[in-house]
């Protein structure tokens, strides 16, 4: 640390360029000091040898040229030898003295006698007195010394001399210092000053301006600092512009991924609400089917239990019709069996057409609740195969009788290796011994009814089953209304003919059933004939047969 | 003489069937109803039992249950009578070991040919062919 250091702020020196000017001026200083001071003595010092050579030869060529002249102590001979010397213009005194200290000659005696001229010692032959030098010379002639030259050089000029020497060394030294000076400010200024920039612009970019730039002022070690502090900064700088773009680039990417997510988190919530609203609706209207269905159920359940009621009330009524039907018939049956007495002839006749009504009031009762049942949907058919030949035999053997009372013909007509039909043969039954029954019911004496049985021309599935008469035809405008429920009651003939006008109807019902059709063709005054058909049992059925069943129901039918 | 037990609670039914098979030559017991029925066939021990089935006080069902339950009586014939159409009824009576179910009104020779029929009697020229069209409507 410089000397200086107490008086000068700190601060200032921890600048580079204090320091080293610091420095420099120093070493300058103390150079210019040293040539100051060494130089001028040195010079002193050759300038006083120079003056004590000269002044020692000058001394022993003078005592040479006069010893001999002083041998004969010829005294212009002195003179002459001395004015050789006398000319060197420094020459303050002379003095020449014989081997007794005699002074024989003497050039400016006072000024060597002020001098005190004899001072130096042999020993010591030339020494100094303020501005004199003095010198002393034995004058020796053949070996024998005959005299003493004593000699005083002004120092004057020298003097001048060496002050004027010194006066240029201070002003060279000086002026080494001044331009030491100005050199270490301008090294400074070149050197620090762009140093001192690139700090002020570190600075500068340190606290954010990143703008700013080194000024590249020279090609030197300190230029390629700038440039490359600058290129550095580009880079800095390019890197922290990618950077911040990437950054906004990032940032603008994750305010749209926000955007985006609340987007689709909204999407969501209005799908989720949706689905939500839909659910419910749905339930709502699974809760509305359920009620309904429920409703549905209790209906069906009413309507179920109102059918067994309708049911049940038809069965107890047809019981209630019948039982006293029964006792009618039996006790007329009794006595017509002569089992209270013998008859005659036209209490037979009574009698027994006490005994038809009877049984057209059974079959009345039977038609009732067979289309109640039907209507109620408790009639239902077990169809099985069953021979057809075998069922039209039965019937027409049972309806015989009857016809032959009456004086009709009745025959049947059956094609041969016809299959067996899947039916329930009590319902078929029915349907064929109803069309019979209208049949004779219909057909005057005399006429015919012809039963005919065959595969029906309209399908191979299905038998067909027609039943003939040549009773006096239905009217063509009545031909499409016969199968309706309760047509005849309608009618003023139901009256005449008998029956609650059920058994087209209900033999309809049982056709259909089975799946077979039923219809009628008719020429009014000549005839009617009704046609149903029956479904074939067709092999692949034959497997779920049961003929063993068919036989037992076969003698059921006959009980 | 075989005795037969008419069980039936219309009471002139079941006095012109007990008429009818006393001409024919065979002994009736006649009761009204169910426990009737059932307390005179334990007395009597019938050869044959005829029972309608619509009955107060217990059907002809009930009768024939408590019947084959007897040892003494459960081999008894027995022919069920009845005006009901319920489906069901054929199917029980032949469960119940039934010879058969008539329904009413009835053929008179067809009954009187069964009755001979469960009773093992060859049938005579009395039983003529059954004609009526009743059963089938």
């Amino acid at each position: 640390m410089s000397p200086f250091s107490a008086f000068i702020p700190k601060a200032w020196f921890s600048s580079i360029r204090t320091k080293l000017t610091t420095l420099i001026t120093f070493l300058i200083g103390g150079i210019s000091l040293f040539i100051f001071i060494y130089f001028p003595s040195r010079l002193e010092e050759q300038a006083i040898n120079a003056i004590a050579a000269k002044a020692q030869s000058i001394t022993e060529m003078t005592a040479f040229s006069v010893s001999s002249a002083l041998f004969f102590e010829d005294i212009e001979s002195i003179e002459e030898a001395l004015e050789g010397t006398k000319r060197n213009k420094d020459l303050i005194y002379i003095v020449i003295l014989d081997d007794s200290g005699r002074i024989i000659d003497a050039f400016d005696k006072v000024r060597a006698e002020q001098a005190n001229f004899i001072q130096p010692e042999d020993n010591n032959r030339v020494s100094r007195d303020g501005m004199i030098y003095k010198a002393m010379a034995p004058i020796i002639l053949n070996d024998r010394k005959i005299g003493q030259l004593y000699l005083g050089l002004s120092l004057t000029k020298l003097r001048t001399q060496v002050s004027r020497s010194k006066t240029a060394i201070a002003s060279v030294s000086m002026l080494i210092f001044v331009i030491g000076i100005v050199a270490v400010f301008g090294i400074s200024s070149l050197v620090i000053r762009p140093l001192t920039h690139m700090v002020k612009i570190v600075k500068q970019i340190s606290d954010g301006d990143m703008k700013k730039r080194a000024s590249v002022s020279s090609h030197d070690e300190v230029g390629h600092l700038a440039s490359s502090f600058n290129m550095m900064v580009d880079n800095l700088q390019r890197e922290m512009d990618e950077r911040r773009r990437a950054e906004e680039e990032l940032k603008k990417h994750r305010d749209h991924l926000e955007e985006l997510v609340e987007e689709r988190t909204a999407e969501l919530t209005t799908a989720n609400q949706k689905l939500i609203r839909e659910i419910t609706e749905r339930k709502l209207a699974e809760a509305r089917l359920a009620e309904r269905t429920m409703q549905l159920q209790r209906t069906n359940k009413d309507l179920l239990r109102k059918n067994e009621e309708i049911e049940s009330f038809y069965h107890t009524v047809s019981h209630e019709l019948k039982t006293p039907l029964t006792s009618a018939r039996e006790y007329v049956s009794l006595v017509l069996d002569k089992l209270a007495g013998p008859l005659t002839s036209e209490q037979r006749e009574f009698l027994e057409t006490s005994m038809e009504s009877c049984d057209q009031m059974t079959l009345c009762i039977n038609d009732l609740l067979d289309a109640t049942r039907l209507q109620t949907g408790k009639l239902a058919v077990n169809p099985h195969p069953f021979s057809m030949d075998k069922l039209v035999q039965r019937v027409v053997a049972l309806m015989a009788p009857a016809a032959e009372d009456k004086g009709i013909s009745l025959q049947h007509v059956i094609e041969p290796d016809l299959p067996d039909v899947l039916i329930d043969e009590k319902r078929v039954a029915q349907v064929l011994t109803n069309l019979l029954d209208n049949a004779l019911k219909f057909t005057p004496e005399g006429g015919e009814i012809v039963v005919k049985i065959g595969n029906s021309p309209r399908s191979l599935e299905f038998v067909l089953v027609s039943v003939s008469d040549t009773g006096r035809g239905i009217e063509p405008d009545r031909l499409g209304r016969i199968f309706d429920r309760l047509y005849q009651v309608k009618e003023s003939d139901s009256m005449t003919q008998g029956g609650l006008g059920l058994g087209l109807s209900i033999c309809q019902e049982l056709v259909g059933l089975h799946g077979g059709e039923i219809w009628a063709e008719s020429q009014p005054g000549k005839g009617s004939t009704f046609f149903f058909t029956v479904p074939k049992h067709l092999p692949r059925e034959m497997v779920t047969s049961g003929t063993e069943k068919g036989g037992e129901n076969e003698k059921d039918s006959d009980s | 003489m075989k005795k037969i037990l008419i069980v039936e609670d219309d009471k002139k039914i079941a006095l012109a069937l007990g008429v009818r098979l006393r001409k024919n030559g065979y002994q009736t017991i006649l009761a009204n109803d169910a426990l009737e029925g059932t307390a005179l066939a334990v007395k009597h021990q019938p050869d044959l039992v005829i029972l309608d089935i619509m009955m107060p006080l217990g059907g002809g069902f009930s009768v024939a249950e408590r019947l084959l339950n007897l040892p003494a009586l459960a081999t008894v014939p027995v022919i069920f009578i009845t005006a009901s159409k319920k489906p069901g009824l054929k199917e029980k009576a032949k469960e119940l070991g039934a010879v058969c179910l008539i329904e009413k009104p009835y053929d008179s020779e067809k009954l009187l040919s069964i009755v001979r029929l469960a009773l093992g009697e060859t049938v005579d020229q009395h039983a003529g062919q059954p004609s009526s069209p009743s059963d089938h409507s």
